[in-house]
């Protein structure tokens, strides 16, 4: 290693590659947050990733042993478990193991091992006096709206607004005249510091890494920020190296402001140990073979359920006939489940879709008066199409608490003193009786109702080289891609809905998680609506018929929103329907209510807060309040406990009740049997649903560490991000309250198709393919015409038969639900 | 009616005690109980305040509950109501009712969530004997409950390493602040000649006759009272604090740091402004304190990038602006304002999450990209200065390392060469012979009988210091704590006036509290490894020793849970006015003492638990 000259870029490129990924909060998406091991397979990143962090990658021994005693991992599926695994062990000794072995007590880490030595040899605490001063000038460099006097000196980059700063200014940030001298220094090298702080070069990585591992959470920010700078509304632009620089520049002011500059040793001298080679692989350990095995028992007690009722419903297949009393599409979110259920529980005679809910639309949008445009389709995609909104701006409601009058000594002296009792007033009035406010995060906020939305470009219009809204032959191609996917190429119904849905909280810093994954955050409603408006056009239904669809002339498409907070729908452009038409969506709204009572109150039994023995109505208001109340940290559960997504018919799914753990793709097999159609959905629910439950999973696993820890004690920086208290590092991750009853399953992918094109499919991109070769999803296969199941496992298909003989099969689920918050098991309906 | 009085002390304390046996996972009865206590006090406080008012609203004293009296010294409870009580009482009640109804959803599920609420009502039990406190001494004990209560809902998240780090800091600034009141609560004593109460300092002719013969003292006991109402109000120089307690969960950052903890030093103003007001020095003083506090606080609010520290720093300036309308006998003023600071900045706390959709969405809609400023070099100058000093808080936090601490913890490592024997057997021998002397009556001569108490004091403040820069040995640190305890009797013993009952009274708390201490550490001892070198966080798998040492902790460090805590105040009272060097020592010594017990209660029992089977937090979480 001494022998290669230290490059810095490609260490700090290294580094930045498992720095954490999370976009500032406006933008919040899930991820995989492990990305960054996404080349190893599962099980070997979990352990080498606990090795180099210290980080909690998977459930202790002794949590997996609880979870056997209590049943939640069922005796066969382990014995199949360990039965199936290559292994040194005796198969006779496994159990053994995984029941009697101890683990492990003692905690260790490879990061941090050599900055520890600034405590050891010099009893100084560098973290204490560097960390807060850079967290406060870079935080104040990009704030994007909390502070009344913005960063002053803004010049292009961190270091040189710095340096302008510097120049201007009685007190200075740096005290070391060396360190000035660094500061305004020509050509700046981070192996310059690097020099002077460690000494010996064949540290610098490992210093680099136990530096920025430090503080994940702000160099994440600025690695995103440097990568996408479009995220933050106020550009600002910084670069990752710049960031270090300057906090080597900040180590040094201050071993210079407390030993003088020169008189220190740099860490190379004061550490006794040889450097660590922190990413060496490791050897997979006893312990860890046997959680692997641990995690498989538990996963699979739960897919074994699951698998079983598909075979089940699978084999009672039926034709579809009559024409149904209406059709609905749902995003693939695992919320709609329940939602799709309840609705054809009320309707047996409707028909739902699940689709991703951005409905193909590659999209920008800019509300009206907007200044931005804002992504509206699968962050993965370029869109070069925007939707605008044509009309004048609408007034927001102010609200005086959050402005900066207050803060200031004479403003804050008479606003003290009249709205200082206003506040009191408002806030008894939201604690007893919860309502809107301009504190409020509404789905329904995101697209007005009256707005005037451009769609169809005739003229070749653009607005920031975007084209605005679509022409016709772009509006064929996405319909008739979009409805193929999902199936439905006949047998329309006389009216066709389409939801995109979102989320309404209050007081809540993680409200775009909320909302739709396809849509970036965002609710899903301009697509649906926009969609809608599309497949509702005389010459694109022309076109369509003339390719293979039978749309009749009198069905007609109206988006709509699903509020997933609330519980409620919005409908878009109804004033369009026909006469008729108007009749039967008033008919079906009677359905679609009772439908979403029922949601209401089937979500309800997992807050535990609400009284389940009360009118449904009751509890459907007792579940809207939540969204508006202040002092909710659970506006809903999201997507917890999601761990599977079922690429199929409606008709393999419809007669089980899965709890709302399962994402839910359309897709008739019969349609497609070169697999077509299949790999844009497999190629784009993989990294999303993958994404989302992986988050899911180390966010419960470690909360401290991949997830936010509770929410309550966090305190809002820059508007970006938020933090413990007023010195703490950004925290990424998910909070304890998003998922602490969530199981920490990994998804299982299940396809109904036949296995060769299947196969096939995944084998066409590496991407996708690494995800279920690596086992970082796991992929389950139904022929649909033997009705075998395949699982994928070690690289290769295996028959597998469901260890469970059959579901319980229940006929009314109230009664369940209004006994118990837990998860439930998989069931089948009537 | 008026006897009803005690109603406002005894509802939360018996909600308190309700709490601590209801267990940990009965949510719903915790928060009633809660829920009940506050209601009712919000509820009692508007009727007895009504009947006040009907009753030609004059000033109430509810004299003399005697919790102790020995030849020459008596410790009284007294009670007292007037406009600033009802004003304190109304709008703290009404704010804590709304936070426990707040919190009850908003805590749900929190693993701390008994935790929370016992505090809580520790809380309002603490601030609530402040409010009502008729003297010196009735007043202490809600002072010291109110920094105990802070320091634990501080490091309510005790896993993680800054709650625990900023909670001892905060508490450290809360001791100087109890200094403040046992000086004032010593002098006080001398310039009487009894238990002063609030009323008596109403008689301005009283007041000022002897204020006309002992002005250095007066002059003293107001700084003394300034220095604590400073420190609990985050006021110039201790500002740095407030905005580092914010370490909580929103609502209990709400109630506490952003509104009727930090406003209490506002009322100890108002409270004995009769006494200080009369010297123009100090109210030059409070005004100067205040104007100052209000332009470092609102210049740092303007900078600051997070939202609670930004509250923080408004709420510190506007304190200012109240402290400047106290000293100017503007009361009614200082009041609405106190008042309605309060409560918009507990409600600004708790809506804070929602500025990131609030401000976003301005954003959004109205944004405006920043010019680039065209300003002339010398306004370009002043504008960068204030905003690099306001980022930087004025360098307090690292003042009052330099100026406090830091001394302290030099001093205490001179003297690192003292090991536990050594300590032992002098200490007994001295005790023996001390205790001969002071029995047998031996005549010193002048000189040394003079000087003993002095230099008594000085090896008890050693030993204090030595336990709080000690990092290996804990069970030699517990025990030097303990010993200084006895050095100090000893010292005060040589004072005549301070009975052989007195020093039993007075030590029987900490042998009490110093054997169970023991006891709590060796149990641990035996199950688990620490030293007062890091944070071991062994409350996670200990809970119980972890209580039952905090108890110790709190005993010894005078908390009035036994007889130490009155034994401070009757050590102080027979210090002699002219004994300055001995009252030093003591105070420093109590101050040191209570910092050293919480820092090993903290490092052995919070912060991150460091297992290789749960979570373990980053230091910087």
């Amino acid at each position: 290693m001494t022998s290669k000259q230290f490059d810095a870029d490609s260490c700090l490129k290294h580094l930045q590659h498992y720095l954490p990924a999370q976009a500032p909060l406006k933008d919040f998406v899930h991820h995989n947050t492990l990305h960054a091991f996404q080349s190893k397979p599962f099980f070997e990143a979990l352990q080498q990733s606990h090795a180099i962090f210290g980080y909690k990658t998977a459930l202790s021994l002794n949590e997996y042993r609880a979870l056997y005693h209590n049943g939640k991992i069922a005796e066969d599926v382990l014995d199949w478990v360990i039965a199936n695994a290559t292994s040194e062990t005796a198969l006779t000794d496994r159990k053994n193991l995984m029941l009697n072995f101890p683990q492990t007590v003692d905690y260790s880490r490879k990061i941090g091992e050599l900055r520890k030595f600034w405590k050891k040899g010099l009893k100084l605490d560098l973290n204490t006096i560097v960390h807060l001063n850079l967290f406060k000038l870079v935080g104040t460099y990009l704030d994007q709206g909390i502070s009344a006097n913005p960063f002053p000196a803004q010049k292009k980059g961190l270091l040189s607004s710095i340096q302008s700063l510097e120049q201007n200014t009685f007190f200075e940030f740096f005290h070391s005249k060396r360190v000035k001298e660094l500061l305004f220094k020509k050509n700046k090298t981070i192996t310059d510091l690097l020099v002077i702080l460690v000494g010996d070069e064949k540290y610098f990585e490992q210093y680099l890494f136990d530096q920025q591992f430090a503080h994940p959470g702000w160099s994440g920010i600025v690695n995103v920020i440097e990568k996408n700078p479009q995220t933050l509304l106020a550009r600002k632009h910084i670069t990752f190296a710049d960031f270090v620089y300057l906090e080597l520049l900040l180590e040094i002011d201050a071993l210079d402001g407390i030993y003088g500059a020169g008189k220190w040793p740099s860490i190379g001298e004061l550490t006794t140990e040889p450097p660590c080679d922190i990413f060496q692989n490791e050897l997979t350990t006893k312990e860890w073979e046997i959680k692997s095995w641990w995690q498989e028992a538990y996963e699979f007690s739960f897919y074994d359920q699951v698998l079983c009722g598909l075979k089940g419903t699978t084999a009672s297949q039926s034709v579809k006939t009559e024409i149904p009393s209406f059709q609905a599409f749902f995003c693939i979110d695992d919320r709609e489940e329940s939602i799709r259920r309840q609705i054809e529980l009320v309707d047996p005679r409707c028909e739902t879709f699940g689709t991703p809910a951005h409905f193909n639309l590659p999209i920008f949008y800019r509300p009206a008066g907007g200044k931005f445009n804002t992504q509206v389709c699968p962050g993965s995609i370029q869109p070069e199409h925007i939707i605008v909104d044509d009309r004048t701006s609408e007034k927001n409601r102010r609200d005086l608490h959050f402005h900066q009058t207050s803060h200031g000594l004479f403003g804050g002296w008479i606003i003290a003193q009249t709205l200082g009792f206003w506040s009191a007033m408002k806030l008894f009035v939201n604690i007893f009786k919860p309502t809107i406010s301009p504190a409020h995060s509404s789905s329904f906020e995101h697209m007005s109702h009256k707005s005037n939305l451009i769609i169809e470009n005739v003229n070749g219009d653009k607005l920031n080289g975007l084209k605005i809204g679509f022409t016709h032959d772009e509006m064929c191609t996405i319909v008739s891609q979009e409805l193929k996917k999902a199936g439905l190429i006949d047998g329309f119904a006389p009216l066709v809905y389409l939801f995109g849905h979102g989320g309404s909280s209050t007081n809540n810093p993680y409200y775009a998680g909320y909302n739709c994954g396809a849509c970036s955050g965002r609710p899903s409603s301009l697509n649906a609506r926009v969609f809608a408006a599309m497949v509702n056009k005389p010459a694109i239904r022309n076109f369509l018929n003339s390719t293979g669809f039978s749309i009749p002339d009198e069905t007609q498409f109206i988006g709509g929103l699903h509020d997933t907070t609330r519980d409620e729908f919005v409908f878009y452009d109804t004033q369009n329907l026909s006469a008729r038409n108007a009749e039967l969506h008033s008919v079906n709204l009677v359905t679609l209510n009772k439908g979403l009572a029922n949601n209401a109150k089937e979500r309800a039994r997992q807050f535990s807060s609400i009284s389940l023995n009360q009118s449904t109505a009751k509890i459907h208001t007792a579940v809207k309040n939540r969204s508006v109340s202040l002092f909710e940290p659970r506006p809903e559960l999201n997507h917890s406990n999601n761990c599977l997504c079922i690429v199929g018919t409606r008709a393999i799914t419809k007669n089980l009740f899965l709890d709302q753990r399962s994402f839910l793709n359309s897709y008739d097999w019969s349609l497609d049997p070169t697999g077509e159609l299949l790999t844009p959905i497999l190629n784009a629910a993989t990294p999303v649903c993958g994404g989302i439950n992986l988050e899911y999973y180390f966010s419960r696993i470690d909360n401290e560490n991949f997830g936010a820890g509770s929410k309550l004690p966090h305190n809002v920086v820059g508007l970006f991000g938020v933090a413990n208290g007023i010195e703490g590092d950004l925290r990424t991750g998910l909070p304890i309250q998003m998922v602490e009853v969530h199981d920490p399953l990994r998804l299982m992918m299940i396809i109904e198709q036949k296995p060769a094109v299947v196969l096939d499919v995944i084998n066409r991109n590496a991407n996708t393919k690494q995800w279920y070769e690596n086992g970082w999803v796991n992929l389950a296969i139904i022929d649909p015409e033997t009705k075998e199941i395949f699982v994928y496992r070690g690289k290769k298909l295996c028959l597998y038969t469901p260890l469970k003989p059959g579901l319980e099969t229940v006929k009314d689920l109230n009664p369940i639900f209004a006994v118990t918050s837990e998860n439930l098991p998989i069931f089948n309906l009537n | 009616m008026q006897n009803l009085i005690v109603i406002f002390i005894l509802l939360p304390l018996l909600g308190f005690l309700v709490s601590l046996i209801i267990p940990a996972k009965q949510e719903k009865a915790i928060s009633y109980v809660a829920f009940f206590t506050t209601g009712s006090v919000a509820i009692w406080i508007v009727i007895f305040t009504i009947w006040w008012i009907i009753n030609g609203a004059e000033t109430l004293n509810i004299r003399e509950i005697v919790l102790y009296k020995s030849d020459n010294y008596t410790f009284l409870l007294d009670l007292f109501f007037d406009k600033v009580t009802a004003v304190y009482l109304l709008f703290s009640s009404a704010l804590a009712y709304l936070i426990a109804v707040y919190s009850r959803h908003y805590l749900h599920r929190e693993k701390g969530y008994k935790r929370f609420f016992n505090t809580k009502l520790l809380f309002v039990t603490g601030i609530n004997i402040i409010v009502l406190s008729g003297n010196f001494e009735t007043l202490f004990i809600g002072w010291e409950i109110l920094g105990v209560s802070s320091f634990l809902l501080i490091a309510f998240y005790r896993e993680r390493y800054l709650p625990v780090r900023n909670a001892l800091k905060v508490y450290s600034i809360y001791r100087i602040a109890d200094i403040g009141i046992l000086l004032a609560m010593w002098l006080s004593h001398h310039l009487w000649h009894e238990n002063i109460t609030f009323v008596q300092l109403n008689d301005t002719a009283y007041v000022n006759h002897y204020l006309h013969e002992h002005y250095l003292t007066g002059l003293f006991i107001s700084f003394a009272i300034i220095l604590a109402a400073a420190a609990k109000s985050a006021q110039f120089p201790f500002s740095s604090w407030l905005s580092r307690a914010m370490e909580g969960p929103t609502p209990s950052s709400a109630i506490f740091y952003g509104s009727v903890a930090v406003h209490i030093g506002v009322f100890l103003l108002l409270r004995t402004y009769p006494f200080w007001s009369v010297l123009p020095l100090v109210k030059w003083n409070v005004i100067g304190m205040g104007l100052t506090s209000a332009i470092i606080g609102s210049v740092s609010a303007r900078v600051q990038t997070s939202v609670k520290a930004q509250i923080a720093y408004s709420s510190i300036a506007q304190i200012g602006l109240i402290f400047i309308e106290v000293a100017l006998g503007l009361h009614w003023i200082a009041l609405i304002h106190l008042t309605g600071n309060a409560f918009l900045r507990a409600y600004q706390l708790l809506i804070s999450p929602s500025i990131v959709t609030y401000l976003i969405r301005e954003q959004f809609f109205n944004y405006k990209p920043v010019k680039k400023s065209k300003d002339r070099t010398w306004r370009r100058l002043i504008k960068n200065s204030i905003f690099v000093i306001g980022l930087k808080e004025w360098k307090l936090d690292g003042m009052m390392y330099k100026f406090l601490w830091a001394p302290l913890k030099k001093t205490g490592q001179l003297f690192h060469f003292i090991t536990g024997t050594q300590a032992i057997v002098i200490s007994a021998l001295v005790f023996l012979s001390s205790a001969i002397i002071i029995q047998q009556e031996v005549n010193l001569p002048h000189v040394i009988a003079y000087a003993i108490p002095e230099v008594f004091g000085g090896i008890a403040l050693i030993m204090v210091l030595k336990a709080f820069t000690e990092r290996k040995r804990t069970f030699f640190a517990w025990g030097l704590v303990i010993l200084s305890h006895f050095w100090i009797a000893i010292a005060v013993g040589f004072n005549d006036t301070f009975s052989a009952e007195d020093t039993i009274f007075y030590l029987s708390g900490v042998v009490l509290s110093g054997g169970s201490g023991y006891y709590f550490l060796y149990r641990l001892r035996q199950r688990a490894v620490f030293d007062l070198n890091d944070f071991y966080g062994h409350s996670m798998e200990h809970k119980w020793l972890s209580f039952g040492f905090l108890l110790s902790c709190l005993a010894l460090a005078g908390f009035p849970i036994t007889t130490t805590f009155l034994g401070e105040d009757l050590l102080f009272t027979h210090i002699h006015e002219d004994q300055v060097l001995l009252a030093f020592f003591v105070s420093v010594n109590f101050i040191v003492e209570g910092i050293a017990l919480m820092r090993m209660y903290a490092r052995i029992f919070l912060g991150p638990n460091k297992k290789d089977y749960h979570p373990v937090p980053l230091r910087d979480a």
